[in-house]
């Protein structure tokens, strides 16, 4: 008994998760790219991905259907994927790192720190930030919102630091009210917006991947890549973590090491889910947690299974954005926010009544 | 050995350990005692390396704890901590798998998992194998632990001196299991010639298994001796306030037997 025990662990089981959730991934970006104003179907899709490997398959397809596909849909998908990933493995992180399954890549202010630099930048771009708005044109509001999400992570992470020890609980509370004070300045800003600015705003901070396109995703790839090859390789580390910090150290871990590590890759590819993709919540929180509830704590499951699920759901939540209400969309963090707070509770409400 | 020289650690104005020198030979068990809050605690911590002394220092084989990489620490000396703070439902076994991390590099997963099933036969945690850990009692609990860091320090490295640091690795156990917790360690110490310091608070369990007894006292070595020069009615009179006998143990030579007596009104 003990030995059947012993070989059914950890390699089988993880291989066949990753398998599976690597097969929703794709049966779920391939119907993605099917759904819009103008239908594509599945068959079709995949026609014209093959195409680009000189492959033919036996659905027909015209010029229209690849031109949608290549400038419109795939942009949008891959940006997508991108961003359900990172926001999920870096919850998965975050959580692990705070040795709390309810703690949010938020929590170390990366997420309000980008809100507050994007609606500066968006308020101020006609007047005080003229000139940085010139010279960055394209690139203003992202780059605007990924250096606040860094600035004021890096203000969190100073806070809880001290003699070379980061204290996990002062990171917490700094956190907290880092987010707060830039909230409110957020709130200000927006107050004095006027009513063009305030739509473009409103629209940012809901979320939304319309208006993706390839220079977007090439632009923001080098980050999303740090953050979800990288974290992996802190999984082992994650999981001595959970027993204590003193606990990782003794078994040969740098603990120093590893949270810097984490933050500074969270930061970067938060900030950068936020640059593109505006404020999309509970992908981070829940995802992981989902996980963990079928599959156990252990990151070196939880991390890849994260950035597998996490991409499969932001991309069936766009779905629903792009399909609910045509021809308009609905922002994405509104669809995320719905379908992901009743689900969030119906988690709490479960773990009370098993008393976890 | 594991060596405290003149070691004065303190937080803000307070000093929680005053100027001690002791030593844990390989192949020795010692057992530090003291009433609550003598430094006991503070002393495993400086001796591992989480609390840095303020003045004097700990070395390890020869060399400087400061000087050892943190990597190569960890698959010589195994510390169990008092209480686990782990809250996610890992099962036992992976629990005890993390133990093996700092050898990951060059380990075989049928080896590892070999020293694993041993660890976790000689604690007797294999019938928990495939529990989460969280649904354990307290004292499931700290042999879990001690079977991860047996599997830590289980087999030589080169041929470095092994340590296990125990904080109070008997304190939620029942009777039968105290004693197979600091058989093994004392097995651990004559097998492997492995140095173990552990921290314990009853004197019997201290005298039937340490080579040596250091006595705390409001951050002093009060005393640092074989249990039988130790342990000594008026000593433990003067550090814990209680009176005792001291007879001889009824199968075990050379080993004292500390009886406490009834306090009379002691309402």
């Amino acid at each position: 008994m003990m030995k059947a025990a012993f070989a059914m662990s950890g390699e089988t089981k993880r291989y066949a998760v990753l398998s599976g959730l690597t097969l929703l991934l794709f049966v779920t970006a391939v119907v993605s790219l099917g759904i819009g104003a103008y239908s594509i179907s599945p068959g079709q899709v995949l026609a014209i991905l093959s195409e680009v490997f000189g492959l033919q398959l036996p659905w027909s397809f015209d010029d229209g259907h690849r031109a949608v596909l290549e400038s419109i849909r795939g942009p949008r998908i891959a940006l997508g994927v991108l961003i359900g990933a990172t926001l999920a493995v870096s919850g998965a992180a975050m959580q692990g790192l705070f040795r709390n399954p309810l703690a949010d890549p938020a929590l170390i202010g990366v997420s309000s720190g980008a809100a507050l630099a994007a609606v500066a930048a968006i308020v101020l771009e006609t007047s005080l930030l003229r000139n940085v708005a010139q010279i960055l044109g394209y690139y203003y509001l992202p780059a605007a919102a990924f250096s606040g999400g860094f600035a004021v992570t890096w203000l969190v992470y100073r806070f809880a630091g001290s003699g070379g020890r980061l204290d996990i609980a002062s990171l917490l509370l700094a956190g907290i009210a880092v987010n707060a004070l830039a909230g409110s300045l957020t709130g200000l800003l927006t107050s004095i917006a006027d009513d063009q600015q305030l739509r473009t705003l409103t629209f940012w901070s809901m979320g939304s991947l319309g208006g993706a396109n390839w220079s977007q995703v090439a632009a923001g790839l080098p980050f999303f890549l740090l953050n979800l090859l990288l974290l992996p390789y802190f999984s082992s580390a994650l999981n001595a973590l959970l027993l204590g910090e003193a606990e990782a150290g003794h078994l040969g871990f740098s603990v120093e090491t590893v949270k810097t590590a984490v933050i500074v890759l969270v930061a970067l590819g938060v900030g950068c889910c936020v640059a593109l993709g505006g404020i999309i919540g509970f992908i981070g929180l829940v995802v992981p947690h989902l996980l963990r509830l079928r599959l156990g704590p252990d990151h070196r499951i939880i991390l890849p299974g994260s950035a597998l699920l996490g991409a499969s759901l932001l991309l069936a939540s766009d779905g629903l954005a792009r399909s609910l209400a045509v021809p308009a969309e609905i922002p994405i963090g509104i669809v995320t926010g719905v379908l992901g707070s009743p689900f969030f509770l119906w988690l709490l409400y479960r773990q009370r009544m098993l008393g976890g | 050995m594991l060596e405290a020289r003149k070691i004065v650690v303190g937080i803000g104005g307070k000093r929680l350990l005053n100027d001690i020198t002791l030593c844990v030979k390989p192949g020795e068990v010692l057992a530090v005692v003291g009433p609550n809050g003598a430094g006991k605690s503070t002393l495993l911590k400086t001796m591992c390396g989480d609390l840095k002394p303020r003045h004097g220092f700990i070395t390890m084989n020869g060399t400087e704890l400061d000087d050892w990489p943190i990597a190569e620490l960890a698959r010589v000396r195994g510390v169990l901590p008092q209480n686990s703070t782990l809250s996610f439902p890992f099962t036992v076994l992976e629990v005890v798998a993390m133990g093996r991390c700092p050898h990951r590099r060059n380990g075989d997963p049928a080896h590892d998992n070999a020293i694993i099933r041993q660890a976790m036969a000689l604690t007797d945690t294999e019938m928990f194998v495939d529990r989460i850990y969280t649904t354990l009692s307290g004292g499931e609990r700290q042999r879990v632990q001690l079977a991860r860091v047996l599997t830590q320090i289980w087999e030589p490295v080169g041929d470095l001196p092994r340590y296990l640091l125990l904080d109070e690795p008997t304190s939620a156990l029942d009777l039968a299991h105290q004693h197979s917790v600091l058989a093994i360690a004392r097995r651990f110490a004559d097998r492997f010639q492995a140095g173990v310091l552990a921290i314990l608070h009853d004197l019997n369990l201290a005298a039937l298994y340490a080579d040596r007894i250091a006595v705390l006292h409001s951050g002093r070595l009060m005393a640092f001796d074989s249990p039988d020069r130790v342990l000594d009615a008026d000593l433990i009179m003067e550090i814990f306030g209680y009176p005792v006998t001291i007879a001889v143990h009824p199968t075990k030579t050379n080993c004292p037997l500390v009886i406490p007596h009834l306090l009379q009104n002691a309402e």
